[in-house]
C-alpha cells in the first residue's frame, strides 16, 4: 500500500462521509443522534404471566 | 530498460490478472450498488436492522445507517474509475467490518436479520437471518477485492518499467 493509495482512500472516505451527513441532514425524520431505545416504558408495563397451579405439576409426578 | 521495450510490454496481450480484474470490479461495484440503494432509500429501516445487532450505542445507529451506504456508494462508483485502488481499499475495510460484525453475531448466537441489502426485506417479514453463508459470501467478495488490488499493483509495476 503506497501513500498514493492511502490518499485515494482518504479522499473517497471523506466524500462518502460528506455524502452520508448530507443525506442525514436532508432527512428531518431521522435525527443525527437517535434517542436511546427504552427497554420498557412506564406507560406500558411488562406483560404479566400466569402461574401454573402447583397441583398440576404434582399430578405429573414431577416429570416435567 | 529502454523505452522501446516498455512499449513492447504495454502492447502485449492483457495478462490474466487484468482480464480477471475487470469482471471482479464489475461484480463488486454491482453488489455494493445493489446494497447501497435500498439503504439510502430507507435509512430508518436500515437503522432498525443495525440496532438489532446491539453492536453500536443507540445514539450512533442513525449515523451509521446513513454513513455506511454512502461509503458503499462512493466505493462502488470509484471502483469503475482510475481510483480503483482507493475504492478497493475502502470496500475492503467495509467488508472486514461487516464480516467481523456477522462473525460476532454468530458467535453470540444472536438470531438477527442480516440487513445486508437494507432493512426492507426484514420489515416485510422476509428476514434474511445471519448464517455462515453470509460469512462465506463476504470472504468471496474480499477475494475479489484482493484480485483488484493485485491487478492494479501489477499494472502500476508494468507502467513503471
Amino acid at each position: 500500500m503506497t501513500r498514493h493509495d492511502l490518499r485515494e482512500l482518504a479522499v473517497l472516505t471523506a466524500l462518502g462521509l460528506l455524502l452520508g451527513l448530507l443525506h442525514l441532514a436532508l432527512r428531518p425524520g431521522l435525527p443525527l443522534l437517535a434517542a436511546p431505545a427504552a427497554e420498557c416504558s412506564a406507560g406500558e408495563p411488562a406483560p404479566a404471566f400466569e402461574l401454573e397451579p402447583i397441583e398440576s405439576v404434582i399430578d405429573d409426578g414431577g416429570a416435567r | 530498460m529502454s523505452p522501446a521495450s516498455g512499449l513492447q510490454d504495454m502492447s502485449s496481450e492483457p495478462s490474466l490478472w487484468r482480464r480477471a480484474a475487470w469482471p471482479a470490479r464489475l461484480v463488486l461495484a454491482g453488489v455494493f450498488l445493489a446494497a447501497a440503494a435500498p439503504k439510502l432509500a430507507d435509512p430508518a429501516g436500515f437503522a432498525a436492522a443495525i440496532a438489532n445487532y446491539r453492536a453500536f450505542p443507540d445514539a450512533l445507529v442513525n449515523l451509521v445507517a446513513t454513513l455506511v451506504p454512502a461509503l458503499e456508494l462512493v466505493g462502488a462508483l470509484a471502483l469503475l474509475t482510475p481510483w480503483r485502488r482507493g475504492a478497493a481499499l475502502l470496500l475492503g475495510v467495509l467488508l472486514l467490518g461487516f464480516t467481523a460484525l456477522l462473525a460476532i453475531s454468530l458467535a453470540r448466537g444472536i438470531d438477527v436479520a442480516c440487513g445486508c441489502f437494507g432493512g426492507a426485506a426484514q420489515q416485510a417479514g422476509a428476514g434474511d437471518p445471519v448464517s455462515p453463508l453470509h460469512l462465506l459470501r463476504n470472504v468471496g467478495l474480499l477475494a475479489l477485492v484482493a484480485l483488484v488490488l493485485g491487478e492494479s499493483r501489477a499494472t502500476a509495476a508494468t507502467h513503471v518499467r
